[in-house]
């Protein structure tokens, strides 16, 4: 049997043999509705409210006993202002109901939870928990001491709508929508989302506060221009997932703001714009007393501001990569970087090597080469025999898939250039075909006598994240002789002795640029020169040769027609000498007269045509 | 009669620095003072602010050097990550997050004399430090006021915090009533008698917002979204309770040792808050207070209640002073 009054009086309704009738609904001013509460089989309550007043605000109290379940709550508000609705318990402003299963707008009018005080949980697991206009209190007094279990949804069409002073006591399990609405205030004490089943956060407007004890979601809040994030803080664990924004640490003059994670930083970040600070905020703007996942960007758009600091408590907090200036503008890296208690020095080309960070890095767009984590470390000029070319040449590769040398079997002193942030290249650098224009860098022999530079690009190979495969140490290239022997289809050639500068391939479908941003066209790198050098072993047993013949060019006396030293005497011979000939290459002078000369060249034909 | 007894008890009581904890504080008379009655129970559900003994209350919240102090005495015990607000509020930052070397906090430069903020649970160790002498040792922080072996969640979701301060408590956090009356009440209000005024500054007009250089009476709604004021140290400003008691209105919402009730869901608030410039005036008029929170929430001030010490010395003190040197006695 359900009763219920018109006009502002509570209407309650009866279940015989279950209850008492003891929620009450209440719309004041008097005229402007009614309401139904209905105790269902259950024995919780759902709640129907239906006004169309046309003249002030609306007020709806939900009133019950601290031990109350009420079921599904729905305002239906048609009138020409807001409704204000209060569940709470009836004994106090300060009591409770036991829980709510949900709470929903359906009219075309605003409905703004203004109280809401459940010891349990709002929300049954499924569907939406809370679906109004706006949620403001203005003292803490949204206030659940369980759980949120549904999606939360507040939307505003006029102007902005929040989500205010609303604390939860367990968990937020279900995605959090404000719609032209802003997170003034969020805190939860347990975990939003879980690793099962991440949320997802959108927030038109601003985050000014979301803390929770740690956050499993997608979080977007860069739908609307001119909005930022204040605070975004875990309290003992890990952010996993996701985050967009346009600005951190939003508000100039408040100290108060930071993006702070207790546990892992498991998630990839998307500032668009840039880091504020104030002179007065000492604290870090961003720390991660955790880890810094590895395989995750923080992508900061434009500027890390000057008096900022960027804080990865652990010394080896930081393995994922920081990107500064992602958006290829002329934003700055301004604030301190500190990972343990090493503030990074110089900026941008800080000289820490990220094995002591942790293996991460942080890269200033365009990055540079790191040069202390290159394999030699980048030094001006380079030390004498890095390499030998049996070490060097890749002689020792295998191929376990056929389709060329695997990475992993690589020399282990394969030459590794490393950047400051991800690189990639247009082009499929594993290809058996690829010509060595389509390289990302350009690697040169020196001459010996007059320095010059000769391409001799074509007889190295090249590993990195390519336009084919992305499974690969982003920020690295690794470089090797290309002397495999693994299959016919590869023959090699072999490495001189002598030394080597490698430069970035700047234009072109193959050019060597930035990854990991988000624009169309991602800038190339910032031009380098890296220098390794090669010493002889000619005879190949591993030891440096002390005095080398001048024969050496052809690797201890091999057959001068197998130039490219496949086991074969075949055109690719031919038209690789020939290539090399008119280049003026210094292994081309057959004779040893100490010239290059047509006298080397005839010399080559005639035992190109004798064979070996 | 009553208010006599208050004056006496200002005159001889009144504010002062007390050397064991570092407070200073003011000395709430007119015992057994008629409370507050709300109009209807919307938002003050009962009676407050009637107080039937005299006590003393800190004239400003707990400032963050003096929370600094706590926190780097509690800080060996501390099991929580260095970085919960719970600890480092607004404007505390662990010196390092190293678990190899000892944890160890400071204030931000320029915000010594800022409020501190934290749970109420946090609160309630302050509480027990202080009551123990500020003894560096675990048991201090951990029993004398609040025994925070009862903090935590019975199966219905209720709190089972200790719902008053331990018998013969020597600083506690105040109660709703004892913050009420000495935020709102007034012996001798327009000096026509007893009274409460609407605002915590001795008015019933609510306070100008603004910087107190440019004639301000407050920070309540002042930082953002309006980006107007900011923090400020304690006591900025000239406005006051008629108990001497700064800063109710603006700075941060006071934390009071006081349930909700009649269930142990939240602790109640008292006073504004310098954040949300929407509907500031309304945390700290009289007529919407009791607002309240659960214990564990971050981001709440809170000031320091304790007894009216006896005179040391001089007999002809001890007949008028004993009649407002009682220990405090909770009637609630």
């Amino acid at each position: 049997m359900n009763q219920f009054s018109k006009f502002g009086i509570a209407a309650i309704a009866f279940v015989a043999g279950m209850s008492n009738a003891d929620v009450t609904v209440n719309v004041s001013p008097f005229g402007a509705g009614y309401g139904i509460a209905t105790q269902m089989p259950g024995g919780e309550w759902r709640v129907e409210v239906f006004t169309n007043w046309a003249s002030t605000t609306v007020d709806v109290s939900v009133r019950g006993l601290a031990t109350d379940r009420v079921g599904n709550v729905t305002v239906q508000n048609d009138g020409a202002q807001p409704a204000r609705l209060s569940i709470r318990g009836s004994a106090s402003s300060t009591t409770p109901l036991t829980s709510v299963e949900s709470i929903k707008s359906t009219g075309t009018k605003e409905v703004w939870i203004t109280e809401l005080l459940v010891s349990g949980n709002v929300g049954t697991g499924s569907g939406d928990a809370i679906d109004v206009t706006l949620i403001s209190a203005s003292t803490p007094i949204i206030s659940v001491n369980g759980s949120i279990l549904g999606n939360i949804i507040v939307s505003r069409s006029s102007t902005e709508g929040y989500i205010a002073n609303m604390t939860v006591g367990g968990d937020v399990l279900g995605n959090i929508t404000a719609n032209n609405s802003s997170i003034r205030s969020l805190t939860v004490a347990g975990s939003i989302g879980n690793a099962l089943n991440p949320s997802t956060i959108t927030v038109s407007k601003n985050i000014d506060s979301l803390i929770a004890g740690s956050i499993y979601a997608d979080v977007d809040a860069n739908i609307d221009v001119a909005t930022g994030i204040a605070t975004f803080r875990t309290t003992s664990g890990n952010f996993v997932g996701s985050l967009t924004g346009r600005v951190l640490s939003k508000y100039h003059s408040s100290v108060t703001q930071r993006f702070w994670i207790a546990g892992d930083l498991d998630a990839d970040i998307l500032i668009s714009d840039k880091v504020n600070t104030h002179t007065l905020n000492t604290n870090p703007e961003i720390q991660i007393d955790g880890e810094f996942v590895s395989g995750r960007k923080f992508v900061i758009g434009n500027t890390l501001s000057s008096g900022t600091t960027f804080k990865f408590d652990s010394a080896s907090g930081l393995k994922g990569q920081v990107i500064i200036n992602g958006s290829n503008g002329a934003g700055t890296w301004s604030g301190s970087v500190v990972v343990g208690s090493t503030t990074l020095s110089p900026t941008p080309n800080y000289s820490a090597a990220s094995s002591s960070l942790g293996g991460g890095a942080i890269g200033h767009v365009p990055y540079q080469l790191y040069g202390n984590d290159c394999s030699p470390v980048f030094a001006d000029p380079p030390a004498a025999n890095q390499f030998l070319q049996t070490e060097i040449d890749g002689s020792n590769d295998t191929d376990t898939d056929g389709g060329g040398p695997d990475i992993d079997s690589w020399d282990a002193k394969a030459v590794t250039l490393r950047f400051y942030g991800p690189v990639k290249t247009g082009v499929n650098v594993d290809h058996t075909s690829v010509t060595y224009t389509d390289m990302p860098v350009i690697i040169s022999y020196i001459e010996p006598i007059s320095g010059n530079p000769i391409d001799v690009t074509h007889r190295w190979k090249v590993e990195m994240n390519d336009s084919n495969t992305s499974n690969r140490p982003a920020r690295e290239i690794k470089i090797r002789g290309h002397k495999w022997s693994g299959g016919a289809s590869d023959p090699g050639m072999y490495v001189h002795a002598g030394t080597y500068r490698v430069t970035p391939r700047l234009t072109g479908s193959a050019r060597l640029y930035c990854d990991g941003l988000n624009v169309a066209t991602p800038p190339s790198v910032a031009d380098f020169e890296y220098e390794f050098t090669v010493g002889f072993d000619c005879d190949r047993d591993g030891v440096l040769d002390t005095s080398p013949s001048s024969t050496c060019w052809r690797a201890g006396g091999g057959c001068v027609a197998d130039y490219d030293f496949s086991g074969f005497v075949d055109t690719e011979d031919y038209d690789l000498f020939v290539h090399d000939f008119e280049q003026g290459y210094p292994w081309t002078d057959v004779d040893s007269s100490g010239f290059v000369d047509t006298v080397d060249f005839d010399a080559f034909v005639e035992a190109y045509e004798v064979g070996c | 009669m009553r208010i006599a007894a208050a004056l006496m008890s200002l005159a001889l009581c009144g504010t002062s620095v007390e050397a064991q904890s570092g407070f200073d504080f003011v000395t709430i008379g007119d015992a057994g003072n008629a409370p507050y009655v709300p109009v209807d129970n919307t938002w003050v559900d009962r009676p407050v602010g009637g107080v039937s003994y005299e006590y003393r209350i800190s004239k400003t919240e707990v400032t963050v050097n003096q929370w600094v102090e706590f926190a780097n005495a509690y800080a060996p015990y501390y099991a929580g990550s260095r970085l919960h607000p719970e600890i480092t509020g607004y404007w505390v930052a662990p010196t390092s997050l190293d678990p190899n070397i000892p944890a160890s906090y400071y204030s931000l430069p320029g915000s010594e004399k800022y409020s501190a903020d934290t749970s109420w649970r946090m609160a309630a160790r302050f509480c027990n430090w202080l009551h123990n002498g500020k003894s560096s040792e675990a048991w201090a922080f951990e029993s004398g006021v609040y025994d925070t072996s009862t903090f935590g969640k019975d199966a219905n979701n209720y709190f089972t915090d200790q719902p008053e301060p331990s018998p013969g408590a020597k600083y506690w956090l105040p109660s709703w009533d004892e913050l009420v009356k000495a935020s709102y009440y007034d012996p001798n209000k327009n000096g026509q008698g007893p009274g409460y005024w609407t605002f915590p500054t001795s008015s019933d007009t609510a306070p100008i917002q603004g910087l107190p250089e440019n004639g301000g009476q407050t920070n309540a709604g002042g930082e953002y979204p309006s980006d107007l004021i900011g923090f400020l140290d304690v006591g900025s400003y000239d406005v006051q309770s008629p108990w001497g008691l700064k800063d109710v209105s603006g700075s941060l919402p006071e934390w009071t040792g006081s349930w909700g009730e009649p269930l142990p869901f939240a602790r109640r608030l008292v006073g504004s808050t310098l954040f949300w410039s929407d509907d500031w005036q309304v945390g700290e008029r009289l007529d919407r207070s009791g607002g309240a929170t659960a214990p564990w929430v971050t981001g709440f001030a809170f000031r320091i209640a304790t007894t009216v010490p006896c005179p040391s010395s001089g007999m002809a003190f001890l007949a008028v002073t004993a009649s407002i040197c009682v220990r405090r006695r909770r009637v609630h």
